[in-house]
């Protein structure tokens, strides 16, 4: 029955309550050790007396929380930017081999050579009735690092949603560009043959000129170029996928399957989710094709390294618990700071209770604002490795303070702030005489 | 029974045992009527200090009997000793022991911040009147910033404040300078004549211990001849 009513509240919901339970215990023993004494006036002038002992304090455990935080949030980040990455590619077919490295080369660019597609199994694809449009992808070229990708209009405005900046490819040699590629519009350039160190600038001379800019799609694709697949087909001395007798030279589908020159990978956007799983079936044939979803691709990856990141998380717990031992260590020291004023109480007839609750609130506080600080230290933190990651690799990384960052540092804060009870226990043990003759 | 004979002092065989093992202090009978005045008097190391807070009940390891009225404190628990010293027991230290960071009335007022909620208003009113005829000034700033007189005047403020029936005073007016030192021991046995306290004060201050109504002499942890005046 409660799993029933459990799986009933929606997510948000359940995160925000599995939040409150890990704050309540900690929550409840501050109302109740609290309950009917006024410990704010003595607080107040504790923090303010030791005000840079608990600066540094509160600073070791804003960084110490800030590191895992920023750890959960990035590697979270990292795996949703990536994802998003693939979200523009549904279904890739290509030439048997392996998926990993197709997805690789399609989503995110990375160069390979892979055995080509024939005409006659595009064709297939291409006027298959379950899909929206599918669009081939020729590597090869790259002009100043920016990959040079032969596609074909359709692909170009579902790429970027249907806005360009100028316009959409319509003639062979003509180009857009990615929002990171630094051309503008109007701009000519001769691509090199090849990528990276071993590009050959020398291999081409025909000229392309950059006719629109798509926006930022947050992918490898902001970097790349594309020009239509027939360019790269023409610049390396090939047919053009259309037979030469017709009048009217055209670009893009349809291809004539004998015209074909080969492409590596198929972009196929499905007309349904039912059509995706049977565009895969039936396109997964030995020895011809290979059709995969590159974000299932991606969930393997995930799954795999997923053993990697919960060494990573248990590695966050340890470092969480070692945060608390020294905070704790740290409250113990702080603590001996007030002994006589602890001692005063006691002497002034101050019940244990009050004396507890004054201690416990000093440390709570100072564990709270450490760990609040902290959060702000890990998002920023995060933030700022997803700037680098992004400009790096054009792969729009956004880390964002989510729910499990949230449950860490409320579980944090819940142990160790009834682990501060500790402190004031052991302060509560020493004879008071001794410190009031001091 | 008149309620200050409630506050009638006993002591039968207090002995005080130091870190070290060894007996620092031994009492074997003292009797102090309530509302009267007695001074503690002796060389450094004597005891002074020490039986002054075994009759607050503070000494910890500390064997015989302290009877204030029916209550023998040291048959107390720890939890009733201190609502004892809470509701009865008004103590001044050599050093003040302010909480530096409050202001005059919070720490004339300090029982206010664990008494119950109805009777806070009425602690601080009268932690007030007294800050105001003890000639303290109640400005909104830290008692840090006091002279030592003020802020001595400040601890007995905050002695007097929840109308104890016992003041016990260690060596109050040891950091004053003279003129400081004549004016607060003027007002502090004004103010516990006029309540009809018992004030037990430890010192070396003999302006001070002219004032009250006996002194007690102490040496080597006992009591060195019958109260004298």
């Amino acid at each position: 029955m409660i799993q029933h009513y459990w799986a009933n509240i929606s997510a948000t919901g359940q995160d925000a309550m599995i939040a409150a339970a890990l704050i309540l215990p900690v929550l409840l023993a501050g109302l109740l050790v609290r309950r009917g004494f006024a410990t704010g006036p003595l607080v107040r002038g504790i923090l303010w007396r030791y005000r840079w002992a608990n600066a540094a304090f509160v600073l070791l455990i804003a960084i110490s929380v800030g590191m895992g935080i920023g750890l959960i949030s990035q590697e979270r980040a990292l795996r949703e930017g990536t994802a998003k990455a693939a979200e523009k590619f549904d279904l890739i077919i290509a030439a048997p081999g392996s998926e990993l490295t197709m997805m690789l080369a399609s989503v995110f660019l990375q160069p390979t050579d892979a055995p080509l597609l024939d005409g006659f199994t595009y064709s297939q694809i291409a006027s298959h009735d379950r899909i929206t449009f599918a669009a081939p992808l020729a590597f090869g070229d790259s002009y100043e690092g920016a990959p040079v990708i032969g596609s074909t209009a359709a692909f170009v405005t579902h790429l970027g949603d249907g806005v360009i900046e100028g316009r959409n490819i319509g003639a062979p040699f003509e180009a857009v560009a990615g929002a990171a590629v630094r051309l503008d519009i109007g701009q000519e350039f001769v691509p090199a043959h090849g990528f990276g160190d071993s590009a050959d600038t020398e291999a081409h001379e025909d000229v392309l000129k950059v006719v629109g800019k798509l926006p930022r799609t947050g992918s490898r694709w902001d970097h790349a170029i594309i020009t239509p697949v027939e360019t790269v087909w023409l610049v390396h001395g090939l047919a053009d996928g259309h037979a030469p007798d017709k009048a009217d030279p055209r670009i893009g589908p349809p291809f004539d399957a004998d015209y074909f020159p080969g492409t590596p990978a198929v972009v196929v956007k499905p007309s349904s989710l039912a059509a995706a799983y049977a565009l895969r079936s039936e396109f997964t044939r030995d020895a011809e094709t290979m059709a995969f979803f590159p974000g299932a691709v991606l969930a393997t990856l995930y799954r795999i390294i997923g053993d990697a990141r919960q060494a990573v998380s248990v590695m966050i717990i340890v470092s969480q618990i070692l945060v608390a031992a020294s905070v704790l260590l740290g409250q113990f020291i702080l603590t001996r700071l007030f002994k006589r004023q602890i001692a005063l109480l006691r002497a002034v007839g101050a019940p244990r209770r009050f004396i507890l609750a004054t201690i416990w609130n000093y440390c709570t506080l100072l564990l709270v604002s450490g760990a609040v600080l902290g959060l702000g230290i890990g998002y920023a933190a995060a933030a700022a490795i997803s700037r680098i990651v992004t400009a790096r690799t054009d792969i729009l990384v956004t880390a964002g303070i989510g729910w499990s960052e949230v449950h860490l540092v409320a579980g944090f804060v819940s142990i160790a702030g009834l682990l501060s009870f500790a402190p004031s226990l052991v302060a509560l043990s020493k004879p008071a005489l001794r410190e009031l003759r001091s | 029974m008149a309620v200050e004979t409630l506050f009638d002092l006993k002591v039968r065989d207090l002995v005080v045992t130091g870190d070290t093992g060894r007996d620092i202090l031994r009492i074997p009978a003292l009797a102090v009527p309530a509302g009267t005045s007695i001074g503690i008097m002796g060389p450094s190391g004597a005891g002074k200090s020490t039986l002054l807070f075994a009759l607050a009940g503070l000494a910890e390891k500390s064997r015989g009997q302290v009877i204030w009225g029916n209550t023998d404190i040291l048959n107390l628990s720890d939890t009733r000793r201190t609502g004892f010293r809470r509701q009865h027991i008004g103590l001044i230290f050599q050093d003040y022991l302010l909480f530096e960071e409050l202001d005059a009335i919070e720490n004339a007022a300090l029982q206010a911040l664990f008494t119950p909620r109805r009777r806070r208003p009425e602690l601080q009113t009268a932690a007030k009147t007294l800050l105001r005829d003890l000639d303290v000034p109640m400005e909104a700033r830290s008692v840090a910033s006091y002279s030592g007189g003020e802020r001595q005047r400040v601890a007995m403020a905050r002695a007097l404040a929840h109308d104890p029936m016992i003041v016990l005073a260690d060596e109050p007016t040891a950091n004053l300078h003279r003129k400081a030192a004549d004016a607060l021991i003027k007002d502090l046995v004004t103010r516990v004549r006029e309540r009809g306290c018992s004030l037990i004060a430890a010192s070396h201050d003999k302006q001070l211990l002219d004032r009250l109504d006996h002194v007690v002499s102490l040496a080597d942890g006992a009591i060195a001849g019958a109260p004298s005046k």
